[in-house]
């Protein structure tokens, strides 16, 4: 299918459209350039939400969880969830899925798992792309799982309206050691297995960093105890999540995110279309030679500007 | 040329998931995304999800005898769907008999007990190669072949 194919499915929202679509944005390529620039007249319509935090916290149960909220308030849900890719091989095993299982035959749900393919920061690169995508597909919420991170990959909250940080008991030294890095960003903070011993002194640690961090935006993260297995304190989380939407400025975090993106597509434009004819032609090899020579002066290079 | 991607499920109440797990371990050792859907899934579930994940593969493991019930069932919702161009595998103990029916029904290969983990991945590299019209190294070939895909 041609990407203009492609885009008129996904704006129909049909499935194997969408998911062709996000196989496309995934291999990268001309087509795919072709489609991000249909997808990017799209109006930013859904509300985006990461759900982020350290391996075995529990975040894709905690998703499964609000696809089921969700479901519920009659709103169409997709859900991105990224895992890790073997740095040596570069394969990797995708098993979110496992615990959003029973939501498969929902037409109302899109499911879709994405390898990092070795990108730091948590997330791979193209998520944003695959964002757009079920944007454009009109779906009212859009879940983006992270991979399991450690202390600062923060990448997941400059491209989602809300991002909810999921941690668990047990784990006190670690949210210390986190305290610096992702724990500035999260905008809720969710303890997950609250029905664990210490969870008082992790709720505690958790006030603290939400305290600290109560300044200029005015946000006070809200520290929210749930258990998702069996759906314990989701409706104070979804309260919670409602109430930001309603406090953040209309994507206000994902319209700073996409000026940036403006600026690095043309940082890259720039790159292929002067700097590398320029570095390849016998003049600036010639000078660059002399120069480091030290036939002529440093500042000779600038001439190759004139 | 992209990862391979591969949905590996099983069916009915099998609960025979050793060899599953060992395979998807395997296959993400030779560079696979193997998506993981779970166990005791439906036909209608596993092709749902092999539509919305856009595997190049469906993998099958089945040890305890439902597979004439169940993988006909996925064969055909494949076909509605639209997505019957998929390389179906189907793993475990498939009596001889079962192996032509299931082939004639559109499965591209069975692997019985004690396939070795390098044959499936040379088999599945070279299937998946020649339905996106590359060779297995990863180029796409040239001349004729390139203009018949």
């Amino acid at each position: 299918m041609t990407p203009a194919q492609l885009f008129a499915g996904v704006i129909e929202q049909r499935p194997a459209a969408i998911a062709k679509a996000i196989s496309l944005a995934e291999r990268g390529s001309s087509d795919s350039e072709a489609l991000f620039n249909q997808l990017f007249g799209v109006p930013l319509q859904s509300q985006v939400i990461g759900i982020t935090g350290p391996p075995g916290a529990g975040k894709s149960t905690l998703v499964d969880r609000l696809i089921e909220y969700a479901r519920s308030a009659g709103q169409r849900v997709a859900v991105l969830a990224v895992d890790p890719s073997s740095p040596i091989t570069g394969g990797s095993i995708l098993g979110d899925r496992v615990r959003m299982q029973r939501h498969a035959l929902d037409s109302g749900v899109f499911i879709r798992s994405l390898s990092n393919r070795g990108h730091l920061g948590g997330l791979s690169e193209v998520t944003y792309q695959c964002i757009r995508i079920l944007e454009a597909a009109k779906f009212d919420w859009i879940l983006v799982e992270s991979i399991g991170i450690g202390q600062n990959e923060i990448e997941i909250t400059r491209m989602v309206d809300t991002t909810a940080l999921v941690t668990i008991p047990g784990m006190g030294d670690y949210v210390q050691a986190m305290k610096a890095g992702v724990m500035e960003f999260g905008d809720i903070l969710v303890i997950n297995k609250s029905d664990l011993p210490g969870v008082g002194q992790l709720e505690k640690l958790l006030l603290e960093v939400a305290h600290d961090r109560a300044g200029p935006d005015d946000w006070t993260p809200p520290v929210v105890k749930i258990v998702a297995s069996n759906g314990d304190g989701i409706d104070m989380l979804t309260e919670k999540i409602r109430a930001h939407i309603q406090f953040a400025p209309e994507h206000a975090v994902r319209r700073r995110y996409e000026r940036q993106l403006l600026d690095d597509m043309l940082q890259r434009a720039i790159l292929n279309r002067f700097y590398q004819p320029l570095v390849r032609t016998a003049n600036y090899q010639g000078l660059t030679q002399e120069i480091i020579e030290r036939k002529r002066p440093l500042q000779d290079l600038w001439t190759v500007l004139e | 040329m992209s990862p391979i991607r591969i949905l590996l499920a099983k069916m009915g109440l099998d609960t025979h998931t050793i060899g599953i797990t060992v395979l998807a371990k395997g296959l993400r050792d030779a560079g696979f995304e193997v998506i993981f859907s779970g166990f005791k899934q439906t036909p209608e579930v596993v092709v749902a999800s092999a539509l919305q994940e856009d595997v190049d593969v469906v993998g099958v493991s089945s040890l305890s005898g439902g597979h004439m019930r169940y993988i006909p069932h996925m064969l055909e919702l494949m076909k509605e769907h639209g997505i019957d161009d998929k390389i179906v595998l189907v793993g475990g103990v498939i009596p001889e008999e079962d192996i032509e029916s299931l082939q004639a029904l559109g499965v591209d290969r069975v692997f019985t007990m004690g396939s070795a983990m390098e044959d499936m991945v040379r088999y599945i590299k070279q299937a998946v190669a020649q339905q996106r019209g590359e060779d297995s190294e990863g180029e796409t070939p040239r001349g004729e072949e390139a203009a018949a895909t």
